[in-house]
Order: C-alpha cells, then structure tokens, then sequence
C-alpha cells in the first residue's frame, strides 16, 4: 500500500520509491530496504504497477515504476479500508 | 482468469528467459547500491564507509535475489521442466526398458485410435442432413414377426403409405441405377443415378446449391427434369450459374436442368455417389406392350425414407404404417401377395447394420491389446521402480519432499505415454490408411472415413489414462518407502514383497489369459476364411471379363424385340474377334449388387401365390454356360430354337431341382417364373440343370436359380461376359470397336475382370480376420515380453541365491528347472484362465457367423499349446542364462 502511494504522483525507480517513504514517514518507519523489490515485483505480476527501463537523472539505466489504471483503484480501495481499519482501532483505544 | 494468465505468462517468461531476469534483478539492486552510496558520500561519509553503509542497510542481498526470483523466476513451470529433464535422462538411461514400453503403448494406443476412427466415422458420425436422426428407413415385409425379410416397396405400395400416414412429415421413395447421359457438348457416358421422388429433398432437409428440387408435378408421367451433382455441373457444364438452357440426354431422352446440389451432397448414401436425380416419370410410362412399372404391386423396387414428425416415436410410426399394409393387403390380395407388414429403422443404424457387429468386435479386439499394452507397461514399470528404490531413498534422504519425488516419478509415465502416444498416433494415421484401402468399395461411408477432431481428444484422453493407470501406483510405493531400511539393506533392490510378487504375476497372468481369448477370436476367423476362399463360387472367374452395355434409346413399344436383335447381332460379331476365346451376356451378373428375384408357379403342385417359391433369375445369351464354365448337368443348353415366338424355357439350377423335385427328373417338367418384359408371363419348360453359382455372395446361402433365354426375357442392360487370354487394354479396345460399329450410343462401362468382383465380395472377412491375426499377434508378441521381463527380474533378485546354489554344487539343469518352474506356473493359469473366458466368448464369436461346433475345440486347443510353446520359451531364456551364470560373478553381486 505504501509503495502504491509512493508512486501515486508518478513513476520512480526502486530508491526513489524507498526515499519517499522514508521521507513522507519522517524517519518513523524503517523498512528494510531490500525487501522492496520483490514486493514491486510482485505489484507487477498483479498488474497494479508496470514497470520498463529508462535512464535516471545521473545518466544510469534504471528500472522505473508506475501505477496501472488498476492500480489507482486499488490504491483508493486500500486507502478506504486502512482508513476504516484505523478508525475502528482508534475507537476501540480511545474508549475508557 | 485474467490475473492466472497473467501469471502463467510471467512464469514462462521467467522460465525462457532466465539470464535477462537474473541481470535485471542484478541491475537493480546494484543501481540502489549506487545511488545510497552517492547519498552517502553527498552526507560526508568516506567512500568506503558509504558503501559498507549503504550494504548494511539494503540487506541481505542473495537473501532478496532469491526472493525476486521466487516472484519473476519460472517458479512452478520451473520445477515441472526440470521434472520433465530429469525423466527424460532417466528414460534414455535405460534404453530398453523405454524402447520396449513406447512401442508396447504405441502399438496399443495406434490400434485403437485407428479402429476409433473408423467406428467414429462410420457408426457414430450423424449423416450429413438436415436433423439426419429424424429420417428413417422404410422397407416392406411379409409379415409383422420379427426377424422376416425386409424387401423394397413396390410403387402403389410407397403411394398409399405416403398418401395415408400420419407419422410422418414426409415420405420420399427412390431407386438407384445408372444412366446413360450425353450433356451438351461432351461424349456418352454412364453414370450413377437415382430416380427419386419428389418429396425426397425436402426429408433430406438439404437446400439445392442452383436451382431448386422437384415439384409435386414433376413426378408425373412426361416430365422431363434432372438435378445434377456439383461435380457433374463443374466438369460437363462449365459451372455456368445459368440453368435456363441447361439440357442434356438421358437414355436418349432430352432433359432440362432444374437445379444442382450442393458439392459434398451424396444420396443414396450406400451407393456410390449418384451424379444425377430425376424422377419416376418415366417408370410412369409404359414400356413395350407392359404396363408401366408404377402401376404394379408386385414389382418391389422402390426404396423409402421418411421424416419423422416432431414426438413421435419410430415404434409408433412402424405400427402406423404397419396398420396401412395391412389393410392394402386385404384390398389387393392378389397383387400385394409379400407386402402385408413395414419395417422402419434409424437411416443411420440401417446403413451400418451389416458392418457394426464386425467394427464392434474389432475395436473390443483392438482394447484387449490396449490392455496387454498397460498390463505390459505396467508390469515393466513395476520392476524398474523396484530396482530403483535405493536409488530414490537417497534423495529422499537428502531433503527431497515425499510429493516431489511423487511427482517426478508421474512424470516419468507421463512422459513415456506422451511419448508412445505420439507414435501410437502415427500408427494411427498410417493404420487407417491402410485399413481404408482393405475396405471392399461397397462399404458404408468409405468416403468419409478421416481423423478427426474427436479422433485426437480420445487419443489424448487414453494416453492420459494410462499413464494414469500404469504409472500411479509404483509412483506410490516408490514415495512412501522404508528410507531407512533402504539405505541400510545390502540389496541395490528392495527383497520383494509377498505382495508385489503376487502383483506382478496376475499381471501377467491376465496377458497372457487376453491373448489366448485373442488368438482363439482370430483363429476361428481364419478358418471360417480358408473355407469361404476355398469354396466354389460355381464358375471359373479366371480370365473372364465383366462388360456393362446399354441400349441407349429402348425404343418405347418395340424395346424388347430391338433388344433381342441388338444381342444376337453383337454376340456373334464380339465371337470372331481374335482376342476372345468365348463371349455371351447376362443380367444380372453374379456378384454384383443387381439382383432380379421372381417368384415362380410350379405347375401341378397346386401351391397358393402367396407361399410360390422363390428364385434368382437371370436372362442369359448363348453360351453363356460355356463362358462362364458353369457345368451342365442334365438336359441342354438354350440354341438358336429358343427364339422370342418359340416355346417358352427355363433352365434351373441343381438346387431348385433338389429342392423342389426331389424325387423326380425336372426335365419336362412346368413353372411359371413371374417376370416379363411384356406383362405376360408364360409358363416355361425346364429343358436343363445346371450346376449353382453362388451369385449373391460367397459366404451366403445357395438360393435356387432360374435361367431364361434372352429373347425370351429381352432386357435392353445386359452385362457382356468375355473370356480371354488376352491383357485387358487391347481387348477393351477391341471391344469398344465392334459395339460402336453396331450402335454409337450404346457406351462399354463398368468394366472390368470378374476375379476383381469375387475379392471385393471377399475383402471384409479378409480384412477382418487379417486385423484380428494381427492384433492377436501383437498381444502374443507383448505377453511374450511380459512373462520374459518378469522371468528376468527375478533371475536378477535371486542371483546372489543362485550363484551359491551353483557353487555348492548344484546342476545346471536343477537351477534350470528351478527358474523355470515359477514362469510355467503362470503360463499354466494364464491358459486355464483363457480357455476360460474363450469359451464363454463363443457364443459371441457364432454371432458373427464364424465358426461352429467343432471348429472352436480344435482352435482353443491348438491356441493352447502355441502359447505354451512361446511362454517357455520366454521364459526358458533367462533360466538358460542364469543356470550358465559363473558361481563366482553372481555372488559378489549385491
């Protein structure tokens, strides 16, 4: 879901995704950082994300990932139940 | 769906690309090293440090390569094509196991599927019309019992039950034959024909390609009208859409076009393909001084066929028009003396009626071997996963899972189906091939008969089962194996279990117990062949040719006498050509589908018309005796007295006289035959016997036979008989010379040697027992195997046994007999158990009308002692072997 979102302003390769999050979660979330690329492969081979070969901004060849059309809705599908989830939860912590 | 396609496809991806996917997962988590080690840098920290840095924090890099590759990688398909790998060099390392095994399914897998196919085609495949399960057969009968003869309708007869049913949405009447047709700007010819009425196309259900079909109209006396064939349209019309002014000559009479069938169009299905259909008008039409033929009750030759109504069910419809003979035969009692009852049958079933017992018992036949084949393969595959399983508790020993091994031990059989039905099937194709070209031309559907679709899914579907059946359970057994007891034990086998012992031997037993009942099927086959090859057909068919000829214009009033005068001008004119020995004419020719029946009056014995006698008849030239070498036995032969004005005779055959003057000399002696060309028909003399011909087939009954001189009986078709030395062109060409000198439009067809018409009358039995000997032997042949391979493998267990038995002293022949005793054992069951089930199938056997009574003892027991003599043998081989085995070689062998 994270990698989703990442990517939801458009395509980056795999350590501009892991920068991102590392930055939008201000350091509060350390994921190791290799495990990235089999979960984008996976988003792949499911269709949520594509993914092809371009040159990065150093003039290196880097495979760079983007969302599906598929993908935007899984993401707003995820988005709802994460919200719903964390309601729920905060509900249940927050009651006396 | 579309996600396990997608991931299917990756997978493949993944297995066929496997370097590309390897470099850019490398690729990657190098560009990510890269970039975090610049960052680094950027921050203040030495190269060195940056790097070590940006390691530390990527992670466990083989760790994440095996997790990219457990996710792009070829995954499952991955595991299958090393699978697939793995079996594979199993299979080429032992080569004769595998050799024997594919050809053993091969050899079962190719019999069937050429045997399905032609059963598929012949018997299963739906006739090529309209809703083809609605249309039935309609035949008259004597009577309503079962099991009485089915005969053609007469044309009053087909009128009122056509008129009268209410079964039926419509009821179409027909009758083959040949024509001779002249189209526009083409030669003579003869063709194949039908006269059909004109509700026939509209059962059929099939639209006209041009044109359109017969009108009610058109089935009156002096229409003109024709439909051609597709092909006739195409080679003699020049495909030319325009039928206005589309005519051609029919027997001399100018016919127009109405329309032209669509190009795979055929009917009557069991004849060969008819090029044209007119109507019965001119049947309608009299013909010298008779009345036409449509008006006679007594004259049977129409075929019918009817449409069934929607929900109304055969039975019903054969009492309707059951119902409607009987009351046509209490109208005209005289007249429709033989039609009181009808028959219908599926037009499918009918077609098939006389060749489904036969195909039946070929393809049971056929899946008798299919079983020896598994069995054999089966039994192989037994032995071998015995030997292996030291070899397979290392591995499972050294991690691999029980299912995996399961797995690949599937494999392996699947493979080896694969790859025995892949040969299997071009057995299949070459077999069909071969068994078409066998077929006599009269065989139902013998265009049809091709591989097709459902041809190749039951292919695959036996293939799958078997591997299914063969391979499975030593799969098993391999999987779920003692480990340890396996690698501590001292054999490279495992000691054989009481149970897979006794396995093993019922295998066998049943092979063997299959070929025997095969072997007795084909042995009974064959004798019933040699007595039907070597029994007489009551003529000398050597050197004899066959001739059709027609008078193209009969000549309406005077046909008969033009006939007569044509014949015995031409006779004597074909008689002084050097290349011929004798000639003479006759119809109908023996051993042909013509067939003319009379009934006949025998005068003095007072016999009511119903219950007359019948005969083959036929109206025979001058020396027709002579020519076709048929014996006189008593009396004489026709001469030149026997004219048309003359007194009327007959000459019968020896088993009319037999039958019907038992007692007393027949020479002399009154029978009225009713036929005529004139609508009279005479009482005759009997003036000779001769010796029976057995014209309506070999391995049919002998019928009585009646002979009328040809002026006497003067039908315009007559097939010229010729006997000669000579090689068939130039006598054709000799032939063609004299009868276009007599008549340009009479045209020489059908012709050929008389020896071509008794093979084709003989070629299904051929072909039948050829293929059961075949299959029989091919079951030998494998149970031969069977019990060899099995004889082997336990020579091989015991060898360390006998290898001390031999040192301590023991005879070669004690050793002999010891091996051997096990493998006579179960040849001993396997006959006792064949001859069991054989002659249980007997009965089945005499319902195919071979053998009888004696004949079966004498094959059972000769089948007995074959197989006896080749089960010792195979298994006399390796005793023979083992008792010559050196004493030391043995016993180091562990």
């Amino acid at each position: 879901m994270l990698i989703l979102k990442s990517l939801q302003h458009g395509e980056m390769h795999g350590y501009g995704i892991a920068k991102r999050i590392q930055q939008l979660a201000q350091d509060a979330l350390t994921v190791e950082e290799g495990s990235l690329y089999p979960a984008l492969r996976r988003l792949t081979q499911r269709g949520w994300t594509k993914s092809e070969w371009a040159l990065s901004d150093r003039n290196q060849r880097a495979q760079y990932y983007s969302l599906t059309r598929s993908g935007r809705k899984q993401l707003d599908l995820e988005e709802e139940n994460w919200d719903r989830l964390s309601a729920a939860v905060h509900r249940v912590m927050r009651s006396v | 769906m579309m996600n396990a396609l997608r991931l299917v496809r990756g997978r493949l991806f993944g297995l066929l690309h496997k370097g590309e996917v390897e470099a850019a997962i490398a690729e990657e988590l190098r560009f990510h090293l890269e970039m975090r080690t610049q960052d680094n840098i950027a921050q203040g920290m030495s190269i060195a440090d940056a790097r070590r840095e940006a390691t530390r924090r990527i992670g466990n890099i083989p760790a994440i390569k095996d997790a990219c590759r457990d996710v792009s990688g070829g995954g499952e398909l991955e595991v299958l094509w090393q699978d697939v790998r793995f079996a594979a060099r199993m299979l080429v390392r032992d080569r004769g196991f595998t050799a024997i095994a594919v050809v053993a399914l091969a050899l079962g897998i190719g019999a069937n599927t050429a045997l399905f196919t032609v059963m598929s085609n012949v018997l299963l495949r739906p006739l090529p019309f309209v809703e083809s399960h609605k249309i039935i057969s309609i035949w008259g009968r004597e009577s309503d019992r079962r099991g009485d003869d089915r005969m053609q309708l007469s044309y009053p007869d087909f009128q009122d039950l056509q008129a009268r049913n209410s079964s039926f949405t419509g009821i179409g009447g027909y009758a083959a034959g040949r024509f001779i047709i002249q189209p526009p700007a083409g030669e003579v010819s003869e063709v194949q024909g039908a006269r059909v009425t004109s509700g026939v196309f509209e059962v059929l259900g099939t639209k006209p390609f041009l044109g359109r079909t017969f009108t009610a109209g058109e089935d009156e006396a002096g229409s003109r009208a024709v439909m051609i064939s597709h092909q006739l349209w195409q080679q003699r019309f020049a495909a030319n859409p325009d039928l206005t002014c589309a005519t051609m000559l029919i027997d001399a009479q100018e016919y127009s076009v109405i329309g032209v069938m669509p190009p795979d169009f055929r009917f009557p299905v069991q004849n060969a393909a008819s090029q044209i259909w007119v109507t019965f008008a001119r049947d309608r039409e009299p013909l010298g001084a008779s009345p036409p033929a449509t008006t006679r009750r007594d004259a049977h030759f129409v075929y019918a066929i009817g449409r069934l109504k929607p929900n109304v069910a055969i039975r019903a419809a054969e009492a309707d028009l059951n119902a409607i003979a009987r009351d046509v035969a209490t109208k005209h009692p005289e007249t429709s003396a033989r039609f009181r009852a009808c028959a219908c049958a599926p037009l499918l079933a009918d077609l098939t009626k006389s060749v489904r017992p036969a195909l039946l018992m070929l393809l049971g036949a056929a899946l008798c071997v299919f079983c020896v084949a598994c069995v054999n393969v089966a039994n192989l595959l037994l032995a071998r996963s015995n030997m292996r399983l030291k070899e397979i508790a290392i591995r499972a020993a050294l991690g691999a899972g029980r299912r995996r091994i399961l797995r690949q031990l599937l494999t392996e059989s699947l493979l080896l189906a694969v790859l025995g039905g892949s040969v299997g099937l071009l057995l299949a194709v070459w077999g069909t091939h071969w068994i078409v070209a066998w077929l006599p031309p009269n065989f139902p559907r013998l265009t049809e008969i091709t591989p097709d679709a459902r041809v190749l899914s039951f292919t695959c579907l036996i293939t799958l089962a078997t591997s299914c059946f063969f391979g499975f359970a030593p799969a098993w057994r391999c999987a779920h194996c003692d480990i340890a007891a396996l690698l501590n034990s001292e054999s490279y086998g495992a000691n054989s279990s009481r149970r897979g012992r006794r396995l093993r031997h019922l295998l066998v037993v049943t092979e063997m117990a299959l070929s025997f009942v095969l072997l007795v099927g084909a042995g009974c086959l064959l004798r019933a062949l040699w007595k039907l090859e070597s029994g007489s057909a009551g003529f000398n068919a050597q050197h004899l040719i066959a001739a059709n000829i027609s008078l193209a214009d009969p000549g309406g009033l005077e046909a008969p006498d033009r006939s007569a005068r044509f014949y015995q001008e031409l006779l004597p004119r074909i008689a002084k050509l050097k290349e011929v020995d004798s000639v003479s004419a006759v119809y109908p020719l023996p051993f042909t589908a013509q067939t003319m029946v009379a009934d006949f009056e025998i005068i003095g014995q007072r016999i009511p018309k119903p219950d007359w006698p019948r005969a083959r008849a036929h109206a025979i030239t001058l020396n027709y005796f002579q020519t076709m070498e048929i014996p006189l036995l008593k009396g004489r032969d026709f001469d030149e007295r026997d004219r048309r004005e003359g007194k009327q005779v007959v000459i019968i055959n020896d088993t009319l006289a037999r039958t019907y003057f038992p007692n007393e000399d027949p020479l002399g002696k009154w029978i009225r035959p009713g036929l005529t060309d004139s609508g009279v028909t005479p009482e005759r003399e009997i003036i000779g016997v001769v010796g029976d011909v057995k014209g309506a087939g070999l391995a049919t009954e002998q019928r009585a036979e009646v002979y009328i001189p040809h002026p006497q009986c003067a039908s315009s078709n007559m097939t010229l008989v010729v006997r000669s030395d000579v090689a068939l062109e130039p006598l054709i060409q000799a032939l063609r010379r004299v009868v276009q000198e007599m008549d340009g439009q009479a045209p020489l067809c059908a012709i050929s040697p008389m020896e071509d018409y008794l093979a084709a009358d003989i070629a299904q039995p051929r072909l039948n027992s050829g293929l059961l000997a075949t299959f029989a032997a091919v079951a030998v042949l494998l149970s031969a195997i069977g019990v060899y391979g099995v004889t082997s493998y336990s020579v091989m267990q015991r060898r360390h046994e006998i290898g001390i038995r031999l040192a301590l002293g023991a005879q070669k022949l004690a050793v002999f007999r010891l091996v051997v005793s096990e493998g006579v054992r179960l040849i001993l069951w396997s006959v006792i158990a064949g001859s069991v089930v054989a002659f249980c199938a007997t009965p089945l056997l005499r319902g195919f009308g071979y053998g009888s009574g004696g004949n079966e003892s004498s094959t059972i027991v000769a089948v007995m002692l074959l197989l006896i003599t080749v089960g010792c043998v195979a298994c006399g081989l390796p005793a023979h072997r083992a008792a010559g085995d050196d004493p030391l070689a043995a016993i180091g062998q562990r």
